[in-house]
C-alpha cells in the first residue's frame, strides 16, 4: 500500500452502502482523508448484525477453526483499533487484559483439544501469546475451573459504542442518505455519480456474491450485580462454544451459537438454556442476573470463511467478515482503501481531517 | 460393494457434515473421503429450515455430482429427545432432502449423548410404518438391536463409543457379538471413532461400514485425516475379506527347522 498525499483524493466523492462495522469505519476514514463522502443506510433500528457482536478482539481464541489470514488480519486489526478510538474522541469502552479459557473439570478433554489445536496453529508464538495457569488468580471468581489458557493480547470494544461513534463523526462530516441502495454498479449510487462506491451491505449483497450466505448468531445481555469477572472468558465444552464478555457496570454478554441459517426470528428456549446454563455453570452469581435483551441475527460468510475484497474500476465490495467483524474490520478496510490510495494507517497517526471539509 | 437400503455402494466410509471450519474445508474433506453417504443435521445445522441458500444448494449439489460416485444425503434427528420430536422432524427431511433415509437419533443423556433405547424402538416403529428407511443410532446392546429389527429396520448403528469421544471400539466383546449373532443385517459402527486404527478394527471384525464426524472435522489437517480414514477402512474392510490367520498362543517359525544345515543351527 503506498502512502499517496492525501490530497490526490481530497475533495472527491465516495459512496459507501451498508453502515454496519465496515461501510462505517470505511466511510469514516474516507471522511478523515477529505474525501466526500455519502453513505447509504436505510436502517433506522440498528438490526445489523454490527449491532449484535459482541466485539471481541480474539485473534488467538478464533484461531481455533480459522486461519493464519485470519489470524495476522487479527493481529492487525486489534494494533489499529486504540487509535480509531482515540481519533473519535468519544467515551467508548474497551479493554486490553486478554481472554481466560476456562472448561469445567469433566470437560477437560475439550479443553485440552483447543490447547493442542492452539499450540499446533501458533507454533512458537504459542508461548509468547498464551499462557497455561495451572491455578489461575487473574479472576478469583473463577477459580473453582482449575487448569485455564490465558491469552494475553486479546481486547473488547463495545460495539454499540462504536458504531454510535462512527454514525456521530459520518452525520456531522458526511452525507447520510436513509434509503436503501436500489442500483449498485461502478461510481453509481440510485443514479448518483460518484468517483468510488464501496459495497458494504453484508448479507444484503449475496445476490452480488457467489457463494455468500448467512450463519445465525445468538447473545444473551444481562445484569448481574453478584458477579464481578473483568476479562474475556471462554468456557470449552464438547459441544458449545461459550462467551462471557464483561461490560461497564457488571453487564455481561454471553454467546453465541452458529447455526447455518439465514433465520433472524427470536431465539429459541434451547439456545437460551444452553447458554444461561453455561453461563450459570461457571459463576452461581449469573442465577440473579437480570436478562437484559435477547439478540439474533445472521452474520455474513463465504464458503471459506475468509473476508472478501473484490475490486472493479469504481467499485469495491468488502464482506463476508462473518463472525470476525470487529476482530478484521480495520485491517480489511485498510487494505480496501487502498484501492483510492488512501493509507488507513497514517490518518491515524495524522488525526483529524473532518473539519477540512 | 456395499448393498444398503437398495442402493450399491462403493464407499464404506459415512461422514459428518458438522464442526469443520468452514464449509470449504467440509467439501474438501468429504472429496477426500470418497464418501457416498453424507450426514445432515436438521436441527443442529440448519435450525429446521432450509432458508439459508447457499449452504442448503452446497448440500444438495452432492446429489447432483455425476464424478463417478454418487452420493446421498443422509438427514439425522441429532438434538432430539423424544420419538415424538424425532418424527416430526424425520417428516420434515423427508420432504426437504426428498429421501426416505433418516439416521434416527433421539438422546437419553445430554452429556454423553447416548441414545434413550425406549423412545428410539418407538420412533422406529412409526417411521417404518410411515415408508422409511430408518438408520437408527442405539448402543451395541444386543437386545436393543433385535427389537429396532422386530420392528421393521433393516440397518443398525451401534455406537464404538459415545459421540464425539474419540476412544474407538470401548466393548468389542459386544460388538463382536452382535456381528456373529447379526451375520445378515447391514452394521454401520457409528461414533466414537478417533483415529483410523479404530475405524480399521471394526472394518475388520466384519461390521459393513463406519460413520464418523468429530475425529476428522477436528484434526489438525480435516482434508488429510479424511484420506486416512478412507485408507483405513480400505485396508480393514480387505482386510476382513481376506481373512486373518487365527491368533497362536506360542511362536510359530514361518520356515521349519527341520532340514536346516547343522552348521546353521549351531549359530544359534
Amino acid at each position: 500500500m503506498s502512502s499517496t498525499p492525501v490530497g490526490n483524493i481530497r475533495g472527491k466523492k465516495i459512496a459507501v452502502v451498508g453502515a454496519g462495522i465496515c461501510g462505517s469505519l470505511t466511510a469514516w476514514l474516507a471522511q478523515q482523508a477529505g474525501c466526500e463522502v455519502h453513505v447509504f443506510e436505510p436502517d433506522r433500528d440498528k438490526k445489523s448484525c454490527s449491532f449484535t457482536a459482541a466485539g471481541m478482539l480474539a485473534p488467538m481464541a478464533e484461531l481455533e477453526s480459522s486461519d493464519d489470514n485470519i489470524y495476522r488480519l487479527g493481529l492487525q486489526s486489534v494494533s489499529l483499533w486504540p487509535s480509531i478510538i482515540k481519533a473519535l474522541e468519544l467515551p467508548i469502552f474497551s479493554r486490553h487484559d486478554g481472554t481466560l479459557v476456562v472448561s469445567h473439570r469433566q470437560d477437560v478433554g475439550a479443553f485440552n483439544q483447543f490447547v493442542n489445536v492452539l499450540k499446533n496453529k501458533l507454533g512458537e508464538q504459542f508461548s509468547a501469546s498464551c499462557e497455561l495457569l495451572r491455578e489461575q488468580n487473574l479472576e478469583p471468581e473463577l477459580k473453582n475451573l482449575g487448569t485455564a489458557l490465558y491469552l494475553k493480547k486479546e481486547a473488547q470494544v463495545d460495539s454499540h459504542q462504536v458504531l454510535a461513534a462512527l454514525h456521530k463523526r459520518l452525520q456531522q462530516g458526511s452525507h447520510w442518505h436513509w434509503q436503501r441502495a436500489e442500483s449498485i454498479s461502478s461510481q453509481q449510487v440510485n443514479g448518483l455519480e460518484f468517483s468510488w462506491v464501496f459495497d458494504c451491505r453484508g448479507l444484503a449483497a449475496a445476490q452480488d456474491i457467489p457463494g455468500l450466505h448467512g450463519v445465525r448468531g445468538e447473545v444473551i445481555t444481562v445484569h448481574a450485580p453478584q458477579v464481578n469477572i473483568t476479562r474475556m472468558v471462554r468456557v470449552m465444552h464438547p459441544r458449545y462454544k461459550i462467551y462471557i464478555v464483561p461490560r461497564e457496570h457488571n453487564r455481561y454478554l454471553i454467546g453465541a451459537t452458529e447455526i447455518q441459517s439465514e433465520d433472524t426470528g427470536p431465539m429459541s428456549v434451547r439456545s437460551t438454556l444452553e447458554l444461561l446454563s453455561a453461563a450459570f455453570s461457571v459463576h452461581s452469581g449469573f442465577a440473579e442476573a437480570r436478562i437484559l435483551a435477547l439478540d439474533t441475527n445472521a452474520r455474513p460468510a463465504t464458503l471459506d470463511h475468509q473476508p472478501i475484497i473484490n475490486h472493479q474500476f469504481g467499485l469495491t465490495r468488502i464482506n463476508g467478515l462473518y463472525r470476525h467483524g470487529y476482530l478484521l474490520a480495520p485491517a480489511v478496510v485498510a487494505k480496501a482503501l487502498g484501492a483510492l490510495a488512501i493509507d488507513a494507517a497514517s490518518i491515524l497517526k495524522q488525526g483529524v481531517y473532518a473539519d477540512c471539509i | 460393494m456395499l448393498n444398503i437400503a437398495d442402493t450399491l455402494l462403493q464407499s464404506r466410509f459415512f461422514i459428518g457434515t458438522a464442526l469443520y471450519d468452514s464449509p470449504a474445508i467440509m467439501q474438501q474433506s468429504i472429496e477426500a473421503a470418497e464418501s457416498q453417504v453424507v450426514t445432515v443435521s436438521l436441527r443442529r445445522q440448519m435450525a429446521g429450515g432450509s432458508d439459508n441458500q447457499v449452504f442448503w444448494k452446497f448440500l444438495q449439489g452432492f446429489q447432483d455430482e455425476n464424478t463417478g460416485r454418487k452420493r446421498h444425503i443422509l438427514p439425522n434427528t441429532a438434538g432430539c429427545h423424544t420419538a415424538k420430536e424425532a418424527i416430526t422432524l424425520a417428516l420434515m427431511a423427508r420432504e426437504l432432502f426428498n429421501t426416505n433415509w433418516i439416521k434416527l437419533e433421539v438422546i437419553g443423556d445430554d452429556y454423553t449423548l447416548q441414545p434413550d433405547p425406549f423412545e428410539l424402538v418407538d420412533a422406529a416403529q412409526e417411521l417404518v410404518a410411515q415408508g422409511f428407511e430408518v438408520f437408527p443410532y442405539c448402543t451395541d446392546d444386543l437386545v436393543l438391536c433385535e427389537k429396532l429389527l422386530s420392528v421393521g429396520c433393516k440397518i443398525l448403528m451401534p455406537w464404538g463409543a459415545p459421540i464425539g469421544t474419540g476412544k474407538g471400539l470401548i466393548n468389542p466383546y459386544a460388538l463382536e457379538t452382535l456381528r456373529q449373532r447379526l451375520p445378515n443385517v447391514p452394521l454401520v459402527v457409528d461414533a466414537g471413532m478417533g483415529s483410523p486404527s479404530h475405524a480399521a478394527q471394526a472394518m475388520e471384525m466384519g461390521f459393513d461400514a463406519v460413520l464418523l464426524n468429530t475425529a476428522v472435522a477436528k484434526a489438525q489437517d480435516s482434508v488429510a485425516m479424511a484420506r486416512a480414514f478412507k485408507l483405513a477402512i480400505e485396508a480393514g474392510r480387505l482386510a476382513f475379506e481376506a481373512g486373518g490367520m487365527v491368533q497362536q498362543d506360542r511362536a510359530h517359525a514361518s520356515t521349519p527347522v527341520v532340514g536346516t544345515p547343522f552348521w546353521h543351527n549351531h549359530d544359534c
